[in-house]
C-alpha cells in the first residue's frame, strides 16, 4: 500500500505539472481559455504559421544547438584525443572543471564583458594598437551571428563532453585498439576517422542528444548575448506571454506545444531507457 | 628470414632485453616460453613497432624494420585480448586492413566471406563484437590480422583467457591455418604444452635473453627447460 | 596537441572567471582602461554593509537550494527505491525525464496560471515549488543508478536475514548509498544555485536570488556589483570543487 502511495506521488510529481501545463496551453492555443477566449478556434494557430518570427524562431534556435554541439563535440574530440594519449598535462585537465561552477547566466555575463566593444579584449586590442577607437572593434555580442552566444554555449558543456570522451575512451581502451589498428595497417589519421571518432560519437549518443535538448531550451545566455530579433524560441515564448498584448499570448501559447511536444519526440525516441545518463 | 641482432631495452633501471639475437626462417613458427615480467611482450611489441628499442637491430627479407612506422611493417601483434573494434560488426571488423588499403568493395567482400568461412564465422558476420563468445572474438582477431597477408604474426599469449576445451580448438585451428597461409610467427607462451604443440621450433627467455633449441627433441632434453621433469611427472602415472 | 593549443583552451576556460574577479576589484572603469583602472576593495567591503543586499540574497539562495537539496535528495532516495522494485520500473522511470528536460523558463510559462491562481506569484514557497518541478525528477533519475542488481540483492540478502524495512535502510542502505545521496544533494544544490528563468518568471523580482541579483545589476549597468554577485556564486563552488573533483564533476545537470 505504502508502495503504491509513493508511486502514485511520483507519477503525480512527474507527469502532473507537465499534464496541467500543457493542457492549458492547449486549451488557451485554441481559444478554449483566457482572457479573451471567444471559443474553439484555429486563428492563434494559423497566426503561428503565418508570423514569419516564429518560424524563425525554432530555426534559429535549432541553428544555435546545431553550431554550439558541432564545435563543442570538435573541440571535446580533439581535446580527448590529447588527454587519452598523453597522461599529464594534469593542469589543463584540472583547469576544465572551472567552466562547470559557472551558472549560464554568470557566464554569459562574463563573456559580455570579454567579447563586447567595451569589453576586455577590445581594450586590449586598442593598447595593442590593433584597434583605435572602440568602434573600430568587430560586434561579438548582440551580433549578427551570435558569436557571444555559441562561446558561451561552448565554454559550459564542452568540459562535460571531454570529460565524457576521455572516460569513454579509456573504458573503451582506446590506445589497446589503436595498437591494433596500427599493426594492421592503419595509419593516426585512418584510426581517428574509423575508428576514435565514430565509437565515441557512437558510444554517447544519447548525451549528445539529451544535450541538445539542453540547448534547445537555452534562456540566459541569449537573454543576455543576443539581439531581440532572431530570439530563440524560449524568449520567443516568454515574450509573448508577458506581453501587454493580450493577443500574443495564445500564440505564445501554441508555440508552447510546438516546443513541448518536439521535446518530448525527441525524449522518447533517442534518450528513453538511458537513466544512466544522469 | 627474421633477423633481430643484439637488441637492447632497459625500463626504468631494469635490462628487459640484453643484447637478444634471433633469427627465423620463413613460414615457421617459434614458440618463445618465459615466466611472466622475462621480457617476452616487450620483445613482440618492440618488433611491432609499439615501443622501441634501446639499440639493436631488425629486418625482414633484409629490411630495417626498426626505422618503420608500425603500421609500414606488416607486422601484426594479437594479445590475449582480441581488441575488436567495439562499435563493428564481424564483418567490418575483418575488413578493417582491407578498407585502409582501400581495395575495391567486391574483392573485400569475397576475401572475408572466404576468411570467415575458414574460421567458421560466417554465420556471424553481422554480429556485433558483444554477442560473440571468447573463441569467436579471438577468431575474428585472427582473421582481422590473417586477411590482410602480414609478413609476421607476433601471438602473446593469445589463449590465455579461453577455456580449456575453447583453447584446444583454438590450438589446432591455428596448427591448420598457419600451415595453409604459410604464416610466419612468434607465439609466446607460458605453457610448456601449448610451447610444444605450437612450435616448430622452441625457445625460452630469461635475463633478457633468448635460448633457441635447434629442435623440439633438443628441448625437451635440455635440464634447464623443465621439460624433462614434466614428462617425469606425467609418466608415473602411466598413462 | 600543439602547445599553443593547449594554451589557448586554457585562457578560454580561465578567462571568463578572471573578467568576473577583475571586474569585482575595479571601479570607474571608462574605455579604454584596463591596468589603468582603479583597484578597490570597495565593493568587496559593501558586502558588509546593507545597501547592496548582496548578503541577504546569498542566505536567500543558500536558503533555497539547501532546502530544496535536502527535500530532493530524501525524495530522490526512497522514490528511487520504490520504483526500482517495481516490476516495470524502466517505464516508469523514463517518465522523469520529461519534466527534467523541458526548458525551466517555459516549464513555468505553462504553469504561470496555475501559480497566479493559487497566490503563489512572488512567494519563495511558489518559487521553492517552481524548481522542485524539475530537481525532484532529476534526483530520482540519479539516485536510480544507485539501485543496481547486486545492491537489491544485498537488500534482499539483510531483509531475509530477519531485519525490518526500517533496520535495512539503516543498517545497509543508508551507508551504502552515502557517496550517492552526497552527489545527489550536490548536484540538486547546483541546479537550484544556477537557476534563473522559472525563478524571475514565478519570483516576479520578489525573490531576489543570487542570479536575480547579477541579472539586476547587468540591467542597471553595474557590472561591478554583478561581478561581486557572480563571485559569490562561483567562489562557495571552487571550494566544494577543491575538497571533492567527483561532486561537481560525475553527473551532469542541465548546464544551461
Amino acid at each position: 500500500m505504502r508502495k503504491k502511495t509513493i508511486i502514485l506521488i511520483y507519477v503525480l510529481v512527474t507527469l502532473g505539472p507537465l499534464a496541467l501545463g500543457l493542457s492549458y496551453s492547449i486549451r488557451y492555443s485554441f481559444g478554449l481559455t483566457g482572457l479573451m477566449n471567444e471559443g474553439f478556434t484555429l486563428t492563434h494557430w494559423i497566426k503561428l504559421c503565418k508570423e514569419s518570427d516564429a518560424l524563425y524562431s525554432l530555426g534559429y534556435s535549432a541553428w544555435l544547438t546545431i553550431i554550439s554541439m558541432l564545435l563543442t563535440l570538435g573541440l571535446s574530440l580533439m581535446l580527448s584525443w590529447w588527454f587519452v594519449r598523453r597522461k599529464g598535462a594534469n593542469g589543463l585537465f584540472k583547469s576544465l572543471f572551472l567552466p562547470m561552477l559557472f551558472p549560464p547566466l554568470v557566464a554569459a555575463f562574463a563573456w559580455f564583458y570579454l567579447l563586447s566593444p567595451g569589453g576586455i579584449i577590445s581594450r586590449m586590442a586598442y593598447h595593442l594598437h590593433i584597434t583605435n577607437a572602440i568602434d573600430d572593434f568587430p560586434r561579438w555580442t548582440n551580433d549578427n551571428y551570435s558569436i557571444g552566444i555559441v562561446i558561451t554555449h561552448v565554454f559550459l558543456i564542452f568540459p562535460i563532453f571531454t570529460l565524457l570522451f576521455t572516460a569513454q575512451a579509456q573504458k573503451e581502451r582506446v590506445s589497446e585498439l589503436m595498437n591494433a589498428a596500427l599493426t594492421l595497417g592503419s595509419s593516426k589519421i585512418q584510426f581517428l576517422k574509423r575508428i576514435y571518432i565514430p565509437l565515441l560519437l557512437l558510444k554517447t549518443r544519447p548525451v549528445i542528444w539529451l544535450y541538445g535538448i539542453f540547448l534547445l531550451g537555452t534562456y540566459e545566455v541569449p537573454l543576455l548575448l543576443g539581439q531581440s530579433s532572431p530570439r530563440p524560441v524560449t524568449l520567443f515564448i516568454t515574450d509573448k506571454l508577458t506581453r501587454f498584448d493580450l493577443k500574443d499570448i495564445p500564440v505564445g501559447h501554441a508555440m508552447v506545444v510546438v516546443y513541448t511536444l518536439l521535446v518530448l519526440v525527441v525524449i522518447a525516441l533517442f534518450v528513453r531507457k538511458k537513466q544512466h545518463l544522469i | 628470414m627474421i633477423v633481430l641482432d643484439n637488441l637492447h631495452k632497459v625500463y626504468d633501471g631494469e635490462t628487459v632485453l640484453n643484447g637478444l639475437s634471433l633469427e627465423v626462417p620463413e613460414q615457421l613458427t617459434l614458440s618463445i616460453l618465459g615466466k611472466s615480467g622475462s621480457g617476452k611482450s616487450t620483445l613482440l611489441k618492440i618488433m611491432a613497432g609499439l615501443e622501441s628499442a634501446d639499440s639493436g637491430s631488425f629486418s625482414v627479407h633484409g629490411e630495417d624494420m626498426l626505422s618503420l612506422v608500425p603500421q609500414k611493417r606488416g607486422v601484426v601483434y594479437l594479445s590475449q585480448e582480441p581488441l575488436l573494434f567495439p562499435h563493428l560488426s564481424v564483418f567490418e571488423n575483418l575488413a578493417y586492413g582491407l578498407k585502409i588499403r582501400k581495395q575495391d568493395k567486391a574483392a573485400i567482400q569475397k576475401d572475408v566471406e572466404v576468411m570467415a568461412d575458414k574460421l567458421g564465422l560466417s554465420e556471424h558476420l553481422m554480429k556485433g563484437p558483444h554477442q560473440l563468445s571468447g573463441g569467436q572474438k579471438q577468431r575474428v582477431s585472427f582473421g582481422r590480422a590473417l586477411i590482410i597477408n602480414p609478413n609476421i604474426l607476433l601471438l602473446d599469449e593469445p589463449f590465455g583467457s579461453l577455456d580449456t576445451q575453447t583453447r584446444a580448438e583454438m590450438q589446432s585451428l591455428f596448427n591448420s591455418i598457419r600451415k595453409e597461409f604459410s604464416i610466419t610467427a612468434l607465439f609466446v607462451t607460458h605453457d610448456l604444452k601449448e610451447a610444444l604443440l605450437m612450435g616448430d621450433r622452441v625457445a625460452m627467455m630469461q635475463d633478457g635473453n633468448l635460448q633457441v633449441f635447434s629442435s623440439v627433441e633438443a628441448f625437451i632434453n635440455d635440464p634447464g627447460s623443465g621439460a624433462a621433469d614434466e614428462i617425469k611427472f606425467w609418466k608415473q602415472f602411466n598413462l | 596537441m600543439k602547445n599553443q593549443l593547449r594554451h589557448i583552451v586554457l585562457i578560454f576556460v580561465l578567462s571568463p572567471f578572471l573578467t568576473v574577479v577583475y571586474l569585482s576589484l575595479v571601479s570607474g572603469w571608462s574605455f579604454p582602461d584596463l591596468w589603468q583602472a582603479n583597484f578597490t576593495l570597495r565593493f568587496w567591503k559593501s558586502l558588509l554593509e546593507s545597501g547592496s543586499g548582496l548578503l541577504d540574497s546569498l542566505r536567500l539562495s543558500l536558503f533555497i537550494s539547501f532546502s530544496i537539496a535536502l527535500l530532493a535528495t530524501a525524495f530522490g532516495f526512497f522514490v528511487s527505491k520504490q520504483l526500482m522494485f517495481w516490476q516495470r520500473y524502466q517505464a516508469l522511470l523514463q517518465l522523469a525525464f520529461y519534466p527534467y528536460l523541458i526548458a525551466p523558463v517555459i516549464l513555468g510559462a505553462m504553469l504561470q496560471y496555475y501559480f497566479v491562481r493559487w497566490g503563489l506569484t512572488g512567494t519563495l514557497l511558489g518559487v521553492f515549488l517552481a524548481q522542485t518541478l524539475f530537481v525532484l525528477p532529476y534526483s530520482v533519475l540519479l539516485m536510480a543508478t544507485f539501485w543496481t542488481d547486486r545492491i537489491r540483492q544485498i537488500a534482499f540478502q539483510a531483509s531475509s536475514l530477519g531485519a525490518s524495512n526500517r533496520q535495512v535502510n539503516a543498517s545497509v542502505l543508508f551507508p551504502m548509498a552515502r557517496s550517492w545521496l552526497l552527489l545527489c544533494f550536490v548536484q540538486c544544490f547546483l541546479i537550484s544555485w544556477f537557476e534563473y528563468g522559472i525563478t524571475r518568471l514565478i519570483g516576479v523580482g520578489k525573490v531576489d536570488t543570487l542570479t536575480i541579483k547579477v541579472m539586476h545589476f547587468v540591467q542597471e549597468a553595474n557590472p561591478h556589483y554583478a561581478a561581486l554577485a557572480a563571485c559569490l556564486m562561483i567562489l562557495p563552488l571552487l571550494v566544494v570543487l577543491v575538497i571533492n573533483q567527483r561532486l561537481i564533476t560525475n553527473r551532469n545537470p542541465n548546464p544551461l
